[in-house]
């Protein structure tokens, strides 16, 4: 996502956000259209304005804290209903602390890519663009067709899968095991 | 094969891809091609990455448990 050979104030996530809220806003999903547009302005900011704003979330996120925060956000939000005013309540807070804590220092002097690393990078980014693009497709499509089931997206395939307890607990546990990883990975 | 499969193939090639991608480069032994875990590690060096990679994230589940899911 980063050219290595200058430096650049605006990362490529800043256009990734811009493009999924171009599509949100076409979907007419007022909540996400809000979440992206915010994301996008967030990711502005952090290189700009905000640049020298630092939080210190190693600390943190080494210690044994995120451990325990994870087990109860597991335990939260496994074996409660999804959709409720309570999962609301979780995300809203979950939002600005995981933010800070992915906020950290400033990134890091750039450093010279092996040719490993970049065939590796090119090879990733493909991958993820060409996933994006399938899912905008069927996305675009599916509103334009008379069905929608014409073009399923990931959201209408996954979200059936979660309706049994079982599916609902696998995808937390998933999900929340990412999270967990980008923290303590971001915080080395 | 009508539209609805025609998706859904794609969606199980490009995951197909990206394990065979994962599996194949786990051990980072490979000449021409590093490990996800290597990868992570230098890209979440970059604020911008790092926001923008939780940010997803957060939506992810988000879109899955706290918003309703509309299938037409």
């Amino acid at each position: 996502m980063h050219n290595e050979s200058r430096h650049r104030k605006l990362s490529l996530w800043v256009a990734a956000f811009a493009l999924c809220s171009a599509l949100q806003v076409f979907r007419g999903a007022a909540g996400d259209s809000y979440i992206f547009v915010s994301g996008t302005i967030l990711l502005i900011l952090s290189t700009t304005l905000l640049e020298k704003l630092e939080f210190p979330s190693h600390r943190l996120a080494s210690g044994r804290h995120l451990d325990w925060s994870g087990l109860v956000l597991l335990v939260a939000l496994a074996f409660t209903p999804r959709h409720s005013a309570f999962d609301f309540g979780i995300f809203v807070l979950l939002l600005p602390i995981v933010v800070t804590l992915a906020w950290g220092e400033r990134s890091r002097p750039k450093q010279p890519l092996t040719k490993r690393d970049r065939n590796t990078r090119f090879v990733w980014s493909a991958w993820a663009v060409a996933m994006c693009l399938w899912e905008f497709a069927a996305n675009i499509l599916g509103q334009l067709s008379t069905d929608p089931n014409n073009f399923p997206t990931i959201s209408v395939l996954v979200d059936p899968l979660l309706k049994p307890e079982i599916g609902q607990a696998g995808y937390v546990a998933v999900w929340l095991s990412v999270g967990y990883y980008l923290l303590k990975a971001g915080a080395k | 094969m009508n539209t609805h499969q025609l998706t859904i193939a794609g969606y199980l090639v490009l995951l197909s891809i990206g394990f065979v991608l994962w599996f194949a480069t786990r051990h980072n032994t490979g000449s021409r091609l590093t490990n996800l875990g290597t990868m992570f590690q230098h890209l979440l060096r970059y604020r911008g990455t790092r926001l923008g990679l939780i940010i997803f994230w957060w939506w992810l589940g988000w879109h899955f448990l706290v918003s309703v899911v509309h299938y037409n």
